[in-house]
């Protein structure tokens, strides 16, 4: 617990999430302010889509902090919270991925023209300026590569190298195990390092 | 001069390089490797790179938006905390009573407690008479005695109930007993 003359700010989080649990608002705000950017950021690069990024960021917090009682401090908070995070990124591309699928038309469609027709039914949107914002901010060619891992790889390798997070924990917000986690960032790199390869020679 | 096997950094080693813990050995291939050395160069400026990039901050009003959802539960938590202490403090204050009382009243108490001793036992001996009556004056009830006057058809029976049960409790075992061979599209 934090002492009274003990700023929350410096305490560590399991002390923060203690405060919390006896229901001190100022606990709960500081447990957003010290997550709110990282968690943005992941679902963020993970969705590429700001409002969209907005919306499960909301959602990961309110089911963090309506779920305080359940957190078992033997583990990192910080892993609890971007495993929640990360759920529900993943959550939501598998969503959109089965929307996909219904965007190409109508099974019962018989002919190239109503498969159009009932595919153009469906989703077909203009580019918004919130989506105009994303594209700005993550519109970087390593953004650009960053988006087209698997989902599973992009979030290894930027919990690991952007948000500085050990093998270890990312095993474990992920429940993946050890050789996996390792596997995965190791693959990703090597996609990396080809999908910018034209930048080293232009370089040359 | 030196001949390398053709050992080339593994991606564990790329991982050594990062946080400056790479083998004697592997640092050896790495000076005689230009391969290795110009795929150590590219991953480096790669995490490098990864590492610079900026992270992303929500919108203004963030965090009041998520309290602005959450807030009832601290307060919620702190009531039914409450809530709790009340009833258990509620308890332990009745309990309390009772044993300081019993002290004072201990005969008073006792006779209580024969008294009642004395209703219970009267009630069950009751009960047990009138479910002896009711089973006498059942029509079955005198062929149920007449059957049972011999012996030997006693121990039929119980023998007959005794196969009964042996053969349910080996058709039972048989029934949940797992397949010897693999039942199709079972490992949905």
């Amino acid at each position: 617990m934090t002492e009274p003359g003990q700023s929350i700010k410096t305490a560590s989080d399991q002390d923060v999430v203690a405060a919390a649990r006896t229901g001190d608002e100022a606990a709960y705000r500081e447990l957003v302010r010290r997550y709110e950017r990282p968690v943005f950021s992941l679902i963020y690069r993970m969705v590429r889509n700001r409002e969209l990024a907005e919306d499960l960021s909301q959602e990961t917090f309110i089911k963090v902090l309506n779920a305080l009682d359940s957190y078992r401090p033997e583990f990192k908070f910080s892993s609890w919270v971007f495993k929640i995070a990360n759920n529900a990124a993943i959550d939501h591309l598998r969503r959109r991925e089965l929307d996909t699928l219904s965007l190409e038309g109508s099974p019962h469609a018989d002919t190239p023209e109503k498969l159009e027709a009932t595919a153009l039914q469906i989703g077909e949107k203009a580019e918004s300026a919130l989506d105009a914002v994303a594209n700005k901010e993550l519109g970087g060619e390593i953004e650009q590569a960053i988006a087209k891992l698997r989902p599973e790889y992009r979030t290894c390798i930027l919990l690991r190298h952007v948000e500085g997070r050990a093998y270890e924990e990312i095993a474990e917000i992920l429940d993946l195990p050890l050789g996996t986690v390792k596997t995965y960032i190791h693959r990703a790199r090597n996609e990396l390092r080809i999908a910018l390869a034209h930048l080293r020679e232009s370089d040359q | 001069m030196t001949q390398w096997p053709i050992q080339h950094l593994t991606a564990d080693d790329l991982d050594a390089f990062h946080s400056a813990s790479l083998s004697p050995t592997a640092h050896e291939h790495l000076d005689a490797c230009a391969e290795c050395r110009a795929l150590v160069a590219q991953d480096s400026a790669l995490v490098a790179a990864l590492e610079k990039l900026p992270s992303f901050e929500p919108a203004a009003g963030f965090s009041e938006r998520v309290m602005a959802r959450v807030r009832p539960a601290p307060v919620l938590a702190r009531v039914y905390h409450r809530q709790q202490f009340a009833l258990a403090a509620t308890l332990a204050i009745v309990l309390g009573a009772s044993i300081v009382w019993s002290f004072f009243n201990r005969a008073e108490l006792l006779s209580w407690l024969n008294h009642s001793a004395a209703a219970i036992g009267r009630t069950l001996w009751g009960a047990v008479r009138v479910l002896a009556s009711n089973l006498t004056e059942q029509p079955w009830f005198a062929s149920l005695r007449q059957f049972a006057a011999s012996s030997g058809r006693v121990v039929l029976l119980g023998g007959g109930l005794l196969v009964g049960y042996g053969a349910a409790v080996f058709a039972l075992r048989r029934l949940l007993a797992p397949p010897s061979r693999p039942v199709p599209h079972a490992d949905w």
